[in-house]
């Protein structure tokens, strides 16, 4: 099934790049939206902070205006799914992240970007849909219909201090679950917690992100058989270890208070060295090896996450930039999109801020990139452990369906609900499941 | 008391014969106090009712439906629902007992007028300058180990302190404690302020009879307190709502939905999950329980403040 889609996708964005070869012959008028404005909302993730930087370039290219705004993670969410819901127009381009892409595709908010390949608004070599990374594109498509461009390719890495593994007598980074309980047990220290993790549910970017790859790891599942049996299966004696695992390490080898968790303390936590390890996003290693905060640059190591029966199976997500339906600039949106997506601004954004998360090939094959990048401190290298984590990560980490934000969030409640140890996992997981059941019965997924 | 006898019937008399002039007169200054209110509360209240009637839900793959009462019915049946009614109850009386309390001892301190303390009473009043996510933010940098707040204190005193805001109860009391600090110089400046009115010829009577000061405080100060007791319990109660921001700040409503209170789910309901007919039926009945409590103590304040104009 899910192969079945990626190939036809493939090929509909090969017929594409076909199709555009052609039809760009004659030069893009770059001024035909002079004086437009256009307004761009999402998390300040980076890439963003490094695109405001550029606009002033794409300011003087087309004489159109692009205004900014960011909010956190999970505000500018909830703004954007209002603002679209109500048809607001108060944004012509959204940033989506690709678990959320569902929704916005099912309730008709977005205006596929697909529509404008191959147009006269449209530059073939700028927009270059075979650099990208098959699974990023894949990400940012729904019902095989490119909604929106990929910017970020998100994964999580293990994250180690190689002295503190070294001191505990650690030659190699844990491949397992188990490798991995005991290389904490050894590497803990009074005042050094092994390993930090989300713990904080709300939303698709919490403890979900992380405790899945534990799920998946093991073998286990959410849904029968996604997307045609969506009943859940979360009662398993596979997601019950994984929640074991998961809560061992949450309460015997992370921080206090990591139940609360986002993404911002795990980084916190493994720059400032006050943890051994980290399961963490790869697009995060600019800021935790920050040369102006960081305490444990020139000492961390890199490694694909352990895994389980079922392998590795690093957290995957895709962040791309969409035009809104209620956008009254569609065309101008598309042509800053396609400007901002490029592969040459991409680079120059890697070059200005910490910007890595990078869906394009040829800026993974970039020598500025590389050079930047490449950290390798003798524990393995950094842009490896990312490429190879990308390529073990599931494309439908998160299932693309419109629900996922109500499934994940009860998840998230079930995995927290056992860490501070006020269910067992196996209950907690039972109730969930129960409850994912009637979620899915009342929005119609199951009859 | 005779006079005042004889004047009230004269008064009616003369209220009856200008009734009618009167009402042709205000009524058109009250029409833009009417549309306010129209526009900006019934409106809204009416809209909200006909989509929690509904089963409209942006996730949901089958359209919206008119489904009567199903989303109240499914209410009762919603554990969630209703343990955020018990935390929303929590959180609103645990955090008002202790402002009643310590907003009248340190009412109590400012009216003393101790020389050379004039600069507590800014201090007591600092906490009211601060915006509620101010607050949450301050309370949650205090209450987070990794940042050295209240824990690294404790422990150079040797006490290993709480999981603060890891620890369902734990996190309801810490919520509770951003809240008592962050709204008991309300209660403070209100018991003040009643305070400066009272009559000074009872405290001088009752130190001529040979109460002390305590007795002066239970048999004089207190029972004078009892209105603007009640006007600040209404207040706090229907205010109480405004710990959202702090909870937003501090706990996001967890660990596990410990902290979640009713308004809070109702918010993740519609603007996380866009389930918005369900979350109009939760806001709506929230609205109903507490309109239900405030209702009664709101008739008896304004029935007071009546009488005593």
């Amino acid at each position: 099934m899910k192969l079945q889609k990626m190939l036809s996708s493939t090929a509909a964005a090969a017929l594409l790049a076909g199709s555009v070869a052609t039809a760009t012959a004659q030069e893009r008028d770059m001024r035909q939206f002079e004086g437009t404005t256009l307004d761009l909302l999402y998390a300040e993730i980076s890439f963003i902070p490094g695109l405001k930087q550029l606009l002033p370039e794409f300011e003087e290219l087309t004489g159109i205006t692009v205004n900014i705004e960011t909010q956190s993670e999970g505000a500018a969410r909830q703004k954007a799914q209002v603002e679209s819901a109500t048809g607001s127009g108060a944004f012509d381009i959204v940033g989506i992240q690709s678990g959320n892409l569902p929704l916005y595709a099912q309730n008709g908010w977005l205006v596929p970007v697909e529509n404008y390949f191959g147009t006269e608004l449209s530059d073939a070599k700028t927009l270059d849909l075979d650099d990208f990374i098959p699974s990023t594109l894949d990400s940012m498509s729904f019902d095989d219909t490119q909604y929106c461009l990929p910017f970020f390719a998100a994964t999580v890495i293990l994250y180690y201090q190689i002295d503190k593994f070294k001191e505990a007598g650690i030659t190699e980074p844990p491949k397992t679950f188990e490798e991995l309980l005991e290389v904490a047990a050894k590497v803990q220290s009074e005042g050094t917690p092994a390993i930090a993790l989300r713990g904080s549910p709300p939303s698709t970017a919490g403890n979900i992100w992380i405790y899945n790859l534990f799920l998946y790891g093991e073998g286990g599942k959410i849904f029968a058989d996604f997307p045609d049996d969506m009943n859940p299966v979360l009662n398993s004696p596979e997601a019950e270890k994984a929640l074991e695992t998961f809560v061992t390490l949450k309460r015997d080898f992370a921080p206090e208070g990591s139940v609360n968790f986002v993404f911002d303390d795990v980084v916190t936590a493994m720059q400032q060295g006050n943890v051994v390890m980290a399961i963490e996003g790869a697009p995060l290693a600019g800021r935790i090896l920050d040369p102006a905060q960081s305490k444990v640059a020139g000492n961390l190591g890199f490694a694909v996450v352990p895994g389980g029966p079922a392998g590795p199976k690093p957290s995957f997500a895709g962040h791309g930039l969409c035009i809104a339906a209620a956008s009254d600039n569609p065309e101008a949106a598309y042509m800053f999109l396609e400007w901002a997506t490029s592969a040459e601004n991409m680079v120059k954004i890697s070059q200005n801020s910490t910007y890595l998360a990078t869906p394009r090939n040829s800026v993974w094959e970039n020598e500025a990139f590389k050079d930047k990048y490449n950290f390798d401190y003798g524990g393995g290298s950094f842009l490896e452990a990312y490429q190879k984590s990308l390529d073990a990560a599931p494309a439908d980490y998160y299932p693309p369906f419109a629900a996922w934000g109500l499934v994940s969030d009860r998840m998230g409640l079930a995995v927290q609900s056992a860490e501070i140890g006020q269910s067992t996992p196996a209950e907690a997981l039972a109730a969930a499941e129960a409850d994912i059941k009637e979620i899915l019965e009342d929005e119609g997924y199951i009859k | 008391m005779t006079d005042a006898t004889a004047a009230a019937p004269l008064d009616r008399a003369l209220l009856r014969r200008t009734r009618g002039r009167q009402n042709r007169g205000y009524r058109r200054f009250l029409l833009p106090a009417i549309v306010t209110i129209v526009v900006l509360t019934i409106v809204p209240l009416i809209f909200t009712l006909g989509l929690s009637l509904t089963s409209l839900s942006y996730s949901s793959i089958r359209g919206p439906r008119f489904i009567g009462l199903e989303n109240y019915a499914d209410l009762f049946g919603d554990a969630r629902f209703i343990a955020s009614l018990w935390q929303s109850a929590v959180l609103i009386f645990v955090p008002l007992i202790f402002q009643l309390v310590f907003g009248f001892m340190l009412a109590l301190v400012m009216n003393e007028r101790l020389p050379g303390l004039g600069w507590l009473r800014v201090i007591f009043i600092i906490p009211m300058f601060f915006p509620p996510i101010v607050m949450g933010l301050l309370w949650k940098v205090l209450f987070t180990p990794q940042l050295g707040g209240i824990n690294h204190y404790l422990g150079l005193i040797g006490i290993s302190g709480p999981a603060w805001l890891s620890d369902p109860t734990m996190a309801l009391i810490s919520i509770s404690v951003a809240a008592v600090w962050g709204w008991t110089p309300f209660v403070t400046i209100m018991f003040y302020t009643a305070m400066q009115t009272f009559p000074s010829d009872l405290y001088e009577a009752s130190r001529i009879d040979g109460a002390t000061w305590v007795q002066r405080i239970r048999f004089v100060t207190l029972p004078l307190l009892r209105q603007t007791a009640l006007v600040v319990i209404v207040f706090r109660i229907m205010e109480g709502l405004a710990i959202f921001p702090i909870i937003y700040v501090m706990t996001s409503g967890g660990p596990a939905g410990s902290t979640e209170t009713t308004n809070y789910y109702a918010y993740i309901t519609g603007f996380e999950f866009l389930k918005v007919g369900y979350a109009s039926s939760i806001i709506l009945t929230f609205l109903a329980i507490l309109v239900a409590i405030l209702a009664p103590s709101t008739r008896l304040v304004l029935k007071n403040v009546g009488e005593r104009g």
